[in-house]
């Protein structure tokens, strides 16, 4: 208990004191997860929007296998990733194992579906009248679809929220493209894998108060949102 | 003629919902819906619209046939307008609302401006322009909505119950400004409700839609059955208050029959004719006057069932009628038609 109080009151110290090496840590997961959050949105938004707003022969059938892909394991995509990057891989003249970038390339993957499928329920959740009163008012195929794009808003800036939520906090995928190095690729999860490994508590305890806090931070906002889209 | 339809038809899997051979509209002029709900007025609409493309036959507008790529149809929506039964105002202020269609014309902004403070007045709403239309009542929604497409100043505007879910004086401020499109603009509207006196002392032609199908001017008397068989191949039905209709040729129990209504004659109590069995008791309920020929549409309730009788003013003076007044209805057979 004394282990777990001393680590409690040092990594308030640290945080307190904005320890440079935490602070470089959490900067590290703060970019790579707003990196890939970012590319995700970018592409999982029009895919979801897509989906959702037109109609096409199996588009069920892609909806379910979006709905599948949201709880494939992160270790999965990092070993799925990690053949295409890795020295015998077809990318692996790109020389991107081991770095921010396969980071995020491996956590863009993993919360794509995310992205896309709370954007399909955002879009899909609009009532049907919107689309009919912005045709009757004149408006093309293109005005239409932003009509039902700004309806649903809040549900889009949810479901990136929710994306971010989920990549900040994920492990395997950080650990395994991105090999844990020390003021490089070493993120707030990782290195609280390796504080635990190594028996030392604080820096973990520490970040795990940030990774609380931010997570925290993005509940509280996704919140809000979600609560906009029901009022 | 505006709008022509021919052959036209609209299913649902295979539930046909309209079965329309032949109907046209007039420029400028004011039409009315009326039929009972699930009759196919809001498909109608809706098709009138370009909202909806039919499952067969012929829309043609201004002459030429509606062809149903989104690129013909765009800019034909842009003059044909509807206004859904329950609208919807995009969450944003209500300004912004009806800035919506007036960009999508390229209107210019003081123009914007100066047509979406002339709608709201014209629907009683100049102070609400800031508010978000999310804060508006059902009553207000329509009003907006309404006023929205009116300062398009559209070739078409269609109703959809314009009137239905709002108090008396929303729906009174709604009837005014529909009207004022025409009045302005030689807007031709097109009405779905089931007001009918609004119906019979605004529009130039009333059509009747049942079960998808025009089966006259609006005012028919529609009995439902069932139809008992009874003597002499006539076919009887019992009415709420216990009075027996009966009509000749019901090809089925659950037949529907249409009488006309001129061929319904109401009597006074005095000059009763007791010797016929086509004879129904009531109590004149409505007297109003039909713009379209000038007669008078007479309402008499027989239990809570409504029979539509149309009358010449000078037989209502004859017959000295007024709301209140027990009469009794004779029928003529032959003009019974059945679906």
């Amino acid at each position: 208990m004394n282990l777990l109080i001393d680590s409690f009151i040092s990594a308030i110290s640290l945080v307190i004191s904005m320890d440079k090496e935490m602070v470089n840590i959490v900067t590290v997961s703060l970019k790579v997860s707003g990196y890939s959050t970012l590319f995700a949105s970018l592409l999982g938004i029009p895919i979801g929007f897509l989906v959702a707003f037109e109609s096409f022969p199996g588009k069920r059938f892609m909806i379910t296998c979006l709905n599948t892909l949201l709880a494939v394991p992160t270790v999965v995509i990092g070993l799925f990733v990690y053949a295409f990057i890795s020295r015998r891989g077809v990318l692996g003249f790109f020389d991107l194992l081991y770095t921010q970038k396969a980071i995020v390339i491996g956590q863009t993957l993993l919360i794509l579906p995310v992205v896309a499928a709370f954007t399909i329920a955002a879009i899909s959740r609009i009532d049907q009248r919107y689309r009919k009163t912005a045709m009757t008012l004149g408006a093309n195929r293109l005005q239409t679809a932003f009509v039902i794009f700004r309806e649903a808003r809040y549900g889009v800036v949810a479901a990136v929220i929710a994306a971010y939520g989920r990549v900040i906090s994920e492990v395997g995928i950080s650990m395994m493209l991105g090999g844990n190095i020390r003021s490089f690729t070493r993120t707030m999860t990782t290195a609280m894998a390796l504080e635990y490994d190594k028996g030392t508590f604080t820096l973990a305890v520490a970040l795990g108060m940030v990774l609380l806090g931010l997570s925290f931070g993005m509940n509280l906002l996704f919140h809000l949102f979600q609560g906009r889209v029901r009022s | 003629m505006l709008f022509k339809i021919s052959d036209l038809t609209k299913k649902y899997s295979d539930r046909t919902i309209l079965d329309i051979p032949a109907l046209s509209f007039k420029k400028g002029a004011i039409y009315g819906l009326q039929g009972p709900n699930g009759a196919g007025k809001t498909t109608l609409l809706n098709i009138l619209a370009l909202l909806e493309i039919p499952t067969s036959g012929i829309v043609s507008y201004k002459s030429e046939s509606v062809q149903y790529s989104e690129p013909s149809l765009q800019p034909l929506r842009k003059e044909v307008v509807l206004v859904d039964q329950l609208p919807l105002l995009f969450t944003t202020t209500v300004f912004n609302n009806m800035e919506f269609g007036l960009k999508i014309r390229r209107i210019e902004k003081e123009e914007r401006k100066r047509r979406i403070l002339k709608g709201l007045e014209m629907v009683g709403m100049e102070d609400f322009a800031q508010l978000p239309a999310h804060q508006l009542s059902g009553g207000e929604t329509q009003r907006v909505a309404l006023a929205s497409r009116l300062i398009l100043k559209p070739e078409v505007l269609l109703l959809d119950e314009p009137t239905a879910n709002v108090d008396a004086a929303s729906a009174r401020q709604i009837k005014d400004a529909s009207l004022m499109a025409r009045r302005e603009w030689g807007t031709t509207l097109i009405i779905a409700s089931h007001d009918r006196d609004w119906l019979y002392e605004v529009c130039d032609e009333v059509m009747h839609l049942f079960r998808g199908r025009l089966i006259g001017a609006g005012e028919e008397n529609v009995i439902f059955g069932p139809w008992h068989s009874h003597k002499d191949s006539l076919w009887e039905r019992q009415l709420p208050d216990g009075q027996r209709i009966c009509l000749p040729g019901a090809p089925g129990p659950d037949a529907v029959a249409l009488i006309e209504p001129t061929s319904i004659t109401p009597l006074t109590e005095t000059k009763r004719d007791a010797s016929g069995a086509n004879i129904l008791e009531g109590i004149v309920s409505r007297l109003t006057l039909e713009k379209m020929s000038a007669e008078i549409v007479a309402t008499i309730l027989i239990g809570n069932l409504p029979f539509t009788v149309k009358l010449s003013t000078q037989k209502i003076r004859q017959e000295n009628l007024y709301p209140g007044q027990r009469v009794t209805l004779h029928y003529s057979h032959n003009s019974v038609k059945w679906l």
